[in-house]
């Protein structure tokens, strides 16, 4: 009859008490009371009695937080009882009682009255053998308290209950039952009253006689209880009783009893439960009640998106939709509002886009004529409305009408004569100057995303990259009020590239209203795809041309489900538009044409001809925009944006001025180009010399001799083609938003008008030659100069941009004449083959390359026999993968190999030894994890154990609450062998978007593959092969700042910046070559612990 | 959510006042005919009349007609007469538009980058600024998460949430900026 008592008394903090017993004679009593009225102090109690009828009790009275109570019993000898009480009245206390009682008839109580909040009760019971009861009674009343009672008597008759009183939200409950044998019976009851708690109950019991039960009050939504049984085995009873007084009324709450009997053998229950890697659904099941970490699941700025990942989310949220679906009236209505909201969010993109086009076209049109005048009676109407109903009759005066006043009217009072030409020159450039300049400024003030033509990085986006706020709500305003500026400031840009960013920036912005598409980020990508087809669509007024567009030449992904959506974007952006009817002519651009004039087999030599044009002059621009904007990116004049575009902008308009065919705007000149000269038609282009004998000459309409106004126009329209080239190129890749259609059309438009007329002079100087004889009867009209234009145009286009059937659906829709579409063609596939045999890239290709931004070309053929093991990281002379062990990884270690490297995902591995591959863990997600473990979860410390399994490692005893990470790992990552030809590898990047993909061998995990090795193999083989490809040279000595103050790399930037990195020399690779050893060395420590 | 709302409240309001901006106007319809020149009358000429579309033909929109007799029916042929309507209302209410929002954002950006830097400066003194430059070079992983997290959990009041995501914007614009004017990574 021994007995030690211990009494503290203390009343400071920071004080421990201990009572170690080792009484080895029964009957013996050891008890520990605590007064210690200050925090963090902690009690514990530790019993090795072996011999029976021994008590153990641990009472504390602690009133104040963040104190300890733990009470361990490794009583071997039957009949002895463990009871630990807790009274502490203030949060973040945490009480624990292991018992490890191995006789039967012993009993381990623990009783918390902790009142308040963030306290955690658990009780663990180890007790091998029957009639032993565990119970943990919780009377906790405030929210965010967990109580876990986890049992594995594996001998019949015992009891494990678990009692809860929790009356105020977020408390969560779980009882873990894993009896083996019959007889024994599990309860949880929980009287929890209040929302947003959780009870569960699991039972893995495979024998029968046993009976589970649950019985939750829980009486408001949002609380969930479930019961998982696999009692494969009959006579076993498992009851939920819900008394949920709301019930199936009030959205939310759920409750589920599942009934598993899939017979398995003993042991293998785990492996079960662990989801047997087959289906991540059955993981889910389980980890049911593992709260999400909001957070993760979603991507850092500058990184490639996981097509599979996000597609398999998307699968599994659709079969809980529709599983649901037959429950209520609610859920059915739910999921109608998830089937249509796809075809709403493009409807919404659709109007949306077509207003915006249509507020652009006006605005542009009313500025751009700012440059000359105002109208004084309606200042919103541009010229041509100014004039609208007057009636200055004749073709010379149709320009002018009282309303109208140019500048040097109203300044000078005089509208002829040099002074006022002066006057209006001065004006003209004063304008464009600050056109420019507030684009600029805004640009540069708001929203520096929006500036540049948008295509190359919808591209890069839709393929799967994340650049934040580049389709924002402040990207969008920018854009469009700036572009109408650049638009109107009279550089050489067009505004059709920027109408697909504009309408992207909606189709991203309304996918936010829809979960579906907000939450996903792969189906997102879908409503872009629809979202470029309309802006092309109200670009071009060529909806056909716009899907094709978004098929060819932007999208990625590109399903039938998106081609419809696609099509029914365009065609609402097109009527919208229409409606709007921006240009007063009913059509949706500026240079429709209608021809009706056949054309002649013969004329396909000029054609193929102006294609030869386009591409040389597409394969010229490329070189020269790339060679330009290579310098601004890696030379001084990158520093100053806006002194370039203010000093470009001058350039342009004091040249353009004088030229009548550069002094207008673009889109104008076009569609000069285009038209045809009829007898209607009073412009200098159509001045032939027919003119002067009178209205007899357009009777019969032939081909005429060219009068001086045409030779005129001819030199100033070549002055004006040189003048194009130029500037063009030094204007795209202005930090203003710029296109690029525009201006190529015009140039390409330029350029055919030349050899059309040249054609028709030839075949009206020598009709007696063959060609012309066939075809060309004397005063006949065989030769259409504005059908070249076109045809030029559509070459120049299809020069630069490398588009083929888009464009030519474009242009054919432009003109609504199926005649047209084999000149068309044959001069679009002739530029294409002469801009390829110069370069295989369009200037999309060359910007996206310029900037290096993460983009794996579908159309690119990969035809190298090299192996996966060659293109894997780390390779032989580097130092080895960075991996995180499944089970042996603490906090502290963890933050560390995070801190330290900069990789974006991790390999999980069984252990050090074995090396086999358990899944994948991306960097975001696990700071994420971690981060809120340290907020939510009680008990985490540096020192806490990180697990990925299923079931928590045994511990020591006195370590720390471990740190479940299972719900973030990815138990299915893509693996490929050591010895997979990387045309396999890239194949299946390409085709199903990944991200990283894992290489093993044997199943030992060797090394890992991002899109990033393989976009840098494929640049190292290009080189090889074509070393005058890209010269990275621009990369020396550059990008300090990607890195921290600390020398630490950034983590926004990574991925970008990692791929010139690689490039980039030897300084920075040592750099992290480094780090890496460092953190090996720090895994090497860590796993001998 | 918010802004959701603000954006519904907007668009809604925009179509009531595009509606009766674009409430039909009789100036709005044109008949446009374009005559070439015919024997004695040297030089082409065009029409405007403000006719319905069933009148829009040479004969009623030509007016004087410059030839007589015989010869009116033949100039007529030749004519090319197009009926145009436009909406001055969606005009008038884009123009507008248009430049009053292009006028707050002037005046934004002057208040931005002339007042604001000034009036801190006279405020708070030299404290402050430093410690928003401060604020700015924070990138390390764990602050990241913090960041995502601490988005989704607080609901502060109207107030604060303004400011706290004036705040966010503006450290975005700054992370733009520094990625496209100085490290030229994007859109160059």
């Amino acid at each position: 009859m021994t007995c030690a008592s211990n009494q503290c008394f203390k009343p400071v903090r920071h004080s421990s008490a201990s009572l170690q017993c080792l009484t080895p004679v029964p009957h013996s009593s050891a008890s520990l009371q605590c007064f210690t009225p200050v925090l963090h102090s902690s009690a514990s109690l530790q019993c090795f009695t072996p011999v029976p009828h021994s008590s153990a009790s641990l009472q504390c009275l602690t009133p104040v937080p963040h104190s300890s109570a733990s009470l361990q019993c490794l009583t071997p000898v039957p009949h002895s009882s463990a009871s630990l009480q807790c009274l502490t009245p203030v949060p973040h206390s945490s009480a624990s009682l292991q018992c490890l009682t191995p006789v039967p008839h012993s009993s381990a109580s623990l009783q918390c009255l902790t009142p308040v909040p963030h306290s955690s009760a658990s009780l663990q019971c180890f007790t091998p053998v029957p009639h032993s009861s565990a119970s943990l009674q919780c009377l906790t009343p405030v929210p965010h308290s967990s109580a876990s009672l986890q049992c594995f008597t594996p001998v019949p008759h015992s009891s494990a209950s678990l009692q809860c009183l929790t009356p105020v939200p977020h408390s969560s409950a779980s009882l873990q039952c894993l009896t083996p044998v019959p007889h024994s019976s599990a309860s949880l009851q929980c009287l929890t009253p209040v929302p947003h708690s959780s009870a569960s109950l699991q039972c893995l019991t495979p024998v029968p006689h046993s009976s589970a039960s649950l019985q939750c009050f829980t009486p408001v939504p949002h609380s969930s209880a479930s019961l998982q049984c696999f009692t494969p085995v009959p006579h076993s009873s498992a009851s939920l009783q819900c008394l949920t007084p709301v019930p199936h009324s009030v959205p939310h709450s759920s409750a589920s009893l599942q009934l598993d009997f899939r017979l398995l053998p003993e042991g293998s229950n785990y492996v079960m439960s662990n989801g047997g890697g087959a289906a991540s659904s059955s993981t889910h099941l389980l980890d049911f009640l593992e709260e999400p970490i909001p957070g993760v699941g979603t991507y850092d700025d500058f990184h490639t998106i996981d097509w599979v990942r996000e597609k398999c989310k998307d699968r599994e949220r659709h079969r809980k939709i529709n599983s649901r679906k037959k429950d209520s009236a609610w859920e059915f209505t739910k999921s109608l509002y998830d089937a249509w909201s796809g075809w709403l969010v493009v409807t919404l993109t659709g109007l949306a886009s077509g207003a915006l086009a249509g507020l652009i076209d006006i605005a542009a049109d009313w500025l751009n004529d700012l440059k000359e005048g105002v109208c004084l009676s309606a200042m919103w109407f541009n010229h041509e409305q100014c004039c609208w109903t007057s009636n200055e009759t004749t073709f010379a005066e149709r320009d002018k009408c009282p309303q109208w006043k140019s500048w040097a009217e109203l300044i000078l009072g005089q509208a002829e004569g040099p002074g006022s030409y002066i006057m209006n020159y001065f004006m003209y450039i004063y304008w464009a100057l600050s056109f420019a300049f507030l684009a600029v400024c805004l640009v540069k003030v708001f929203a520096p995303y929006a500036c540049g033509s948008g295509i190359p990085e919808i591209k890069t986006i839709l393929s799967g990259f994340i650049i934040r706020g580049y389709l924002g709500k402040w990207t969008l305003m920018i854009k469009t009020i700036t572009l109408v500026l650049a638009v109107a400031s009279g550089l050489s840009l067009g505004k059709e590239g920027p109408l697909v960013h504009v309408a992207c920036c909606c189709g991203n912005i309304f996918s936010y209203l829809f979960p579906k598409y907000s939450k996903n980020e792969a189906k997102k990508r879908e409503v872009l795809s629809a979202a470029s087809a309309a802006g092309v669509s109200v670009a071009f007024g060529a909806p056909i041309g716009g899907v094709l567009f978004s098929l060819e030449e932007v999208s990625y992904y590109f399903p039938l489900k998106t081609l419809w959506r696609s099509f029914f974007a365009a065609l609402v952006a097109a009527f919208v538009l229409r409606s709007i009817n921006p240009f007063g002519n009913s059509r949706l651009v500026l240079f429709y044409v209608e021809y009706h004039t056949p054309w002649y087999l013969f004329e396909l030599i000029p054609f193929i001809l102006l294609g030869v044009f386009g591409g040389l002059w597409g394969a010229f621009f490329i070189r020269a925009n790339i060679g330009w904007c290579r310098r601004r990116k890696s030379t001084r004049l990158g520093k100053y944006p806006v002194l370039e575009v203010i000093l470009v902008v001058v350039i342009t308009a004091v040249v353009a001025f004088p030229n009548p065919y550069t002094r207008q705007n673009t889109s104008e000149l076009i569609k000069e180009l285009f038209t045809d000269c009829g007898p209607l038609e009073s412009s200098q282009l159509c001045q032939y010399r027919s003119h002067m004998n009178g209205s007899k000459a357009f009777s019969d309409n032939p081909n005429r001799p060219a009068g001086p106004g045409v030779y005129a126009a001819m030199w100033q329209l070549c002055l004006a083609l040189i003048f194009k080239i130029i500037m063009t190129i030094f204007t795209f890749g202005l930090k203003v938003p710029a296109g690029l259609f525009i201006p190529s059309m015009a140039i390409g438009a330029i350029a055919g008008r030349i050899v059309g007329i040249a054609v028709e002079q030839l075949a009206y100087y020598h009709h007696d030659w063959f060609l012309f004889k066939e075809w060309c009867e004397v005063g006949a009209d065989c030769i259409t100069p504005g059908l070249y234009a076109m045809v030029g145009a559509a070459a120049c286009l299809g020069g630069v941009t490398r588009m083929t059937v888009s464009l030519v659906v474009i242009v054919f829709e432009l003109t609504g004449g199926l005649e047209y579409i084999v000149p068309l063609m044959a001069a679009v596939m002739t530029s294409k083959w002469v801009g390829d045999a110069f370069g295989r890239e369009g200037i999309y290709e060359a910007h996206i390359r310029l900037n290096g931004y993460p983009f794996l070309d579908a159309k690119e053929e990969f035809t190298h026999t090299t192996l996966a093991r060659e293109v894997m990281r780390p390779q032989r002379s580097d130092p080895p993968l960075a991996v995180l062990t499944q089970d042996d990884l603490t906090v502290e270690q963890l933050q560390g190999i995070i801190n330290e490297t900069s990789y974006n995902g991790f390999p999980v591995i069984v252990s050090k030894e074995s090396q086999r591959l358990v899944g994948f863990a991306l960097r975001r997600d696990i700071t994420i994890a971690i981060e809120n473990a340290r907020r939510k979860q009680e008990g985490i410390v540096l020192d806490s154990r990180v697990y990925f399994t299923q079931h928590a490692p045994t511990l020591p005893a006195d370590s720390p609450r471990p740190l479940k990470l299972r719900s973030i790992l990815d138990m299915s990552p893509f693996t490929v062998t050591d010895h997979t030809p990387m045309e396999i590898v890239v194949d299946i990047f390409r085709k199903l978007g990944l991200r990283q993909c894992l290489v093993t061998h044997n199943g030992i995990v060797l090394g890992i593959i991002t899109k990033k090795n393989i976009i840098e193999h494929l640049e190292e083989l290009k080189q090889h092969v074509e070393p005058l490809a890209a010269a990275w040279y621009r990369h020396k000595k550059r990008y300090p700042s990607s890195h921290g103050a600390n020398g630490q790399p950034g983590s926004r930037v990574h991925y970008v910046q990692l791929i010139c990195s690689f490039q980039d020399g030897d300084d920075k690779e040592q750099e992290e070559q480094e780090e890496e050893e460092e953190e090996e060395v720090c895994l090497l420590d860590d796993s001998s612990l | 959510m918010n802004t959701v709302c603000l954006l519904q409240v907007f668009s809604v309001t925009c179509f009531v006042l595009l509606s009766q901006a674009t409430a039909k106007n009789s100036e709005d319809i044109r008949c446009k005919c374009i005559c070439p020149p015919y024997k004695n009358v040297t030089r082409g000429k065009i029409y405007n009349q403000n006719v319905s579309l069933k009148d829009c033909n040479c004969l009623h929109v030509v007016v004087p007609m410059p030839v007589n007799g015989n010869d009116v029916e033949a100039y007529c042929l030749r004519c090319e007469c197009k009926f145009e309507e436009r909406s001055s209302g969606t005009i008038k209410f884009t123009i507008i538009m248009y430049l009053s929002i292009l006028g707050l954002l002037l005046l934004y950006m002057v208040y931005l980058t002339l007042l604001e830097p000034v009036l801190k400066r006279r405020l708070f003194g030299h404290s402050q600024l430093i410690q928003n430059d401060d604020d700015v070079g924070d990138q390390q992983p764990f602050a990241n998460a913090h960041n995502v997290l601490s988005r989704s959990q607080s609901r502060p009041n109207m107030l604060n949430k303004v400011e706290h995501a004036q705040q966010r914007w503006r450290r975005q614009v700054q992370e733009q900026r520094k990625s496209v004017f100085d490290r030229h990574v994007v859109l160059s």
